[in-house]
């Protein structure tokens, strides 16, 4: 949590950011039938799906407004107003940049990954980089790192962007996983080169490694055929552990 | 059905467990995967019952059972792990626990808080059984005295307390974050007359936002960022030391004992009301009749007793409305209840004329499965303590992954995780910027039914509001709900600070 002083600040703009939210769910409430007639239905006022989302939206304006006039009183305005003029030239920290390396793979796995690469793919990708990235607790490296898993994604968003998978999985029904499993290796190597002669981020690079291929490993088996989920997308190596599993069998 | 033919069932069943080396085999596995469920952040007791129900398909009515109430036993009891090891609450019935766990965890006595957690739900559930048995018939009366004027007014007394609890700031942004999480409740298309509120013409949000998701968005993903971005600590580890609480102190703390589990049998009694609100308010009541309040929130033990005797409490709670009415007191209660039919078993009141020993299986195993937990979680712990060795670095990816796949496996929709994401992108600002997540998350759990029991009510009374105060019980709880926002406010504050500073004068 911020210190006092600048959470006073942030009251300020959040307490009307807050009270816009509730206007617009006011707004939205008075669309709503109240006393019309809705699907053949005559409505009371007391029984208008409008009556709860008042009762909300209210609720949220009527506190906003409470931690606004807080937020008044005890200096937030100028804490704000200062806050403003310190910003000119903004540049992003260490922490802005920690902050992207954790919502560049989350958003990217979750939006674009997940749904069109094969589950097991998608997380070691997404796990070599993430667990990589903050293991090695190298502010340096973290930033070439994310550029270059960035670029990556970007490549990726270009391919989906544009329908090219579609074209290419017509030629070859794994082929995006063989991209995905490229893209792995790519980063893999880049990684290997960017420690190199580096003992001890070796020995990291073996851990993220590790756990990597040992999360889906495990995760798959469990949520497939013991838990029987099905899961987001089943590509190449979902279909080669269900080869192998009713080998087994 | 008299005493001794129920004791003689019960016995019974007890017996058929006991001397069954499979059943014991089950019991044990099931509650250990409900602890590593309930441990893990964004595998919740709901998703665990959830994803076990389709496992014990091909199982008998007995054995199924048996496997169902261990997980959901053990995952009640094992979300007090992410609470005090790492501060991820694994369920948001153990959110409470969070708030004197996780800083007794930072003290080095981990290993104790596990061991009165451990203890502590325990005991709660042994009196949830023991209420299951001999008061089902009592509670359910009562619980059948509620109407729609005191669901509503309950539902928002649990919003209130919990915002008013949990809130690190301003006690307002408590509360707003209640009615924030209402508002993600009312999502969807209206029960009563199915038209369509805020979904912004996704026809994925007209069927609601589902609670997992929401749950483990705002409790994993804050978590996962503040972690990683500031590179946190998320707890010493320290040596354990004596992992089972000392005799002392269970003797010590029985009336908090007696008190927390009362409270969690009577609102899991209650439809619909689950453990996170029976932990909550157990909490609440014991920081304001204890006579060190302000030792709450520094790893104190009653908090710790409070909360978790009363979410383990609440699964017996929960049992009473499910068996005698065929009504869910809370989300792993409902996924039961889908579990059961399956199973056909038709939970109501013709279920005692047509299995009248039902009610005692379902005991004998809820005692079984509560010493199995008490088994498991004291040789369990220590192994858990290990996990603070692991440097987050190598961990909260994984908890990444596993809310990932946790949001994603019980409905088995991508959508979830696209709710999730930013939900916890949100509740990440808002707890930097002092809004509690709890109430969000209470607020999404409890909006649907404050809506539907709030209309309800008043096409009753014709409109009227006057039952909210004809009402003893209602009325009662709109006095407390008053007097919480009262006794809130800074003007009531500056009153008691001057007549306490003219008091100490005088």
């Amino acid at each position: 949590m911020l210190d006092k002083s600048k959470l006073r600040g942030a009251d300020f703009i959040t307490s009307i950011g807050l009270i816009v939210f509730g206007i617009w769910v006011l707004f939205q409430t008075f669309q709503m039938p109240m006393k019309d007639t809705y699907g053949g239905v005559i409505n009371v006022w007391y029984v208008s799906p409008a009556l709860f989302p008042l009762f909300i939206g209210t609720g949220i304006i009527l506190l906003a407004i409470n931690i606004l006039i807080h937020s008044l009183k005890t200096g937030g305005l100028q804490v704000f107003r200062e806050a403003l003029n310190s910003k000119k030239g903004i540049r992003l920290s260490e922490k802005g940049y920690r902050f992207l390396a954790i919502l560049v793979p989350l958003l990217s796995l979750v939006y674009m990954n997940l749904p069109r690469i094969d589950f097991f793919l998608s997380i070691l990708l997404f796990l070599l980089f993430f667990i990589s990235v903050f293991y090695f607790d190298d502010f340096p490296l973290l930033k070439k790192l994310l550029a270059f898993y960035s670029v990556e994604m970007g490549v990726l968003f270009l391919l989906f962007l544009t329908g090219i998978d579609t074209f290419l999985r017509k030629g070859f029904r794994y082929s995006i996983d063989i991209l995905a499993l490229g893209l792995i290796a790519a980063l893999y190597i880049f990684i290997r080169i960017s420690i190199k002669g580096q003992e001890e981020y070796s020995r990291k690079l073996r851990h993220a490694l590790i756990i990597s291929v040992l999360t889906p490993l495990i995760l798959v088996p469990v949520f497939r055929f013991f838990l029987r989920v099905p899961l987001p997308k089943e590509g190449g190596i979902v279909d080669l552990l269900f080869i192998l599993y009713y080998a087994i069998r | 059905m008299d005493v001794l033919h129920s004791l003689s069932a019960f016995l019974g069943y007890l017996g058929g467990i006991v001397t069954s080396p499979s059943t014991l085999l089950l019991l044990f596995g099931s509650t250990i995967l409900g602890i590593v469920f309930g441990a893990l952040p964004g595998l919740t007791a709901t998703l665990g019952v959830a994803l076990l129900t389709t496992l014990t398909y091909s199982l008998d009515t007995g054995p199924a059972l048996v496997s169902l109430l261990g997980i959901y036993v053990g995952a009640v009891y094992g979300g007090s792990y992410g609470s005090i090891m790492i501060n991820i609450p694994g369920t948001a019935a153990a959110a409470a626990t969070a708030l004197d766990g996780y800083p007794k965890a930072l003290r080095g006595e981990a290993g104790v808080a596990l061991g009165l957690t451990t203890t502590a739900s325990f005991l709660g559930t042994m009196v949830g059984m023991f209420f299951v048995v001999v008061f089902t018939p009592i509670i359910s009366f009562l619980a059948l005295q509620f109407t729609s004027f005191e669901f509503f007014l309950l539902a928002f007394f649990g919003i209130l307390i919990s915002g008013s609890i949990s809130t690190p700031d301003l006690v307002q942004k408590g509360w707003l974050a209640g009615f924030f999480g209402l508002f993600l409740a009312v999502v969807g298309r209206d029960p009563l007359q199915f038209y369509p509120r805020f979904t912004l013409g996704f026809p994925q949000l007209e069927g609601g936002i589902e609670v997992v998701p929401v749950l483990i968005g705002a409790f994993g993903i804050p978590q996962i960022i503040q972690v990683l971005k500031d590179r946190f600590v998320t707890a010493q580890a320290q040596q354990v030391g004596r992992v089972i609480p000392s005799w002392n102190k269970i003797v010590h703390n029985i009336p908090h004992i007696v008190r927390s589990a009362l409270i969690g049998v009577g609102i899991g009694a209650v439809p619909g009301i689950g453990e996170d609100i029976a932990a909550w308010v157990s909490y609440g009541t014991a920081k304001n009749t204890s006579r060190h309040p302000e030792a709450f929130g520094t790893g104190c033990d009653e908090g710790i007793i409070a909360s978790e005797t009363a979410n383990n409490a609440c699964i017996g709670g929960a049992m009473i409305p499910l068996l005698s009415l065929g009504i869910p007191g809370s989300p792993p209660a409902a996924m039961l209840l889908g579990a059961l039919l399956l199973h056909g078993i038709a939970p109501g009141p013709m279920l005692h004329v047509e299995q009248p020993t039902f009610v005692f299986q379902v005991s004998a195993i809820l005692l079984m499965a509560s010493a199995a937990m008490y088994i498991s979680g004291i040789l369990l712990a220590p192994q858990v303590v290990k996990l603070l060795r692991v440097p987050p670095a190598l961990f909260m990816p994984i908890v990444a992954v596993l809310c990932l796949i946790g949001s994603y496996a019980l409905g088995l929709k991508i959508f979830n995780l696209y709710l999730m994401v930013p939900i916890g992108i949100i509740a990440y600002y808002m707890g930097e910027l002092g809004y509690p997540i709890p109430p969000l998350v209470i607020g999404v759990i409890l909006g649907t039914m404050a809506d539907e029991n709030l209309r309800r009510a008043l096409m009753v009374s014709q409109g009227s509001f006057l039952p909210f105060i004809t009402r003893p019980v209602a009325l009662l709880l709109l006095i407390v709900i008053l007097l919480t926002v009262i006794t809130s406010t800074s003007t009531f504050k500056t009153w008691k600070a001057r007549w306490q500073a003219q008091r100490s004068r005088s």
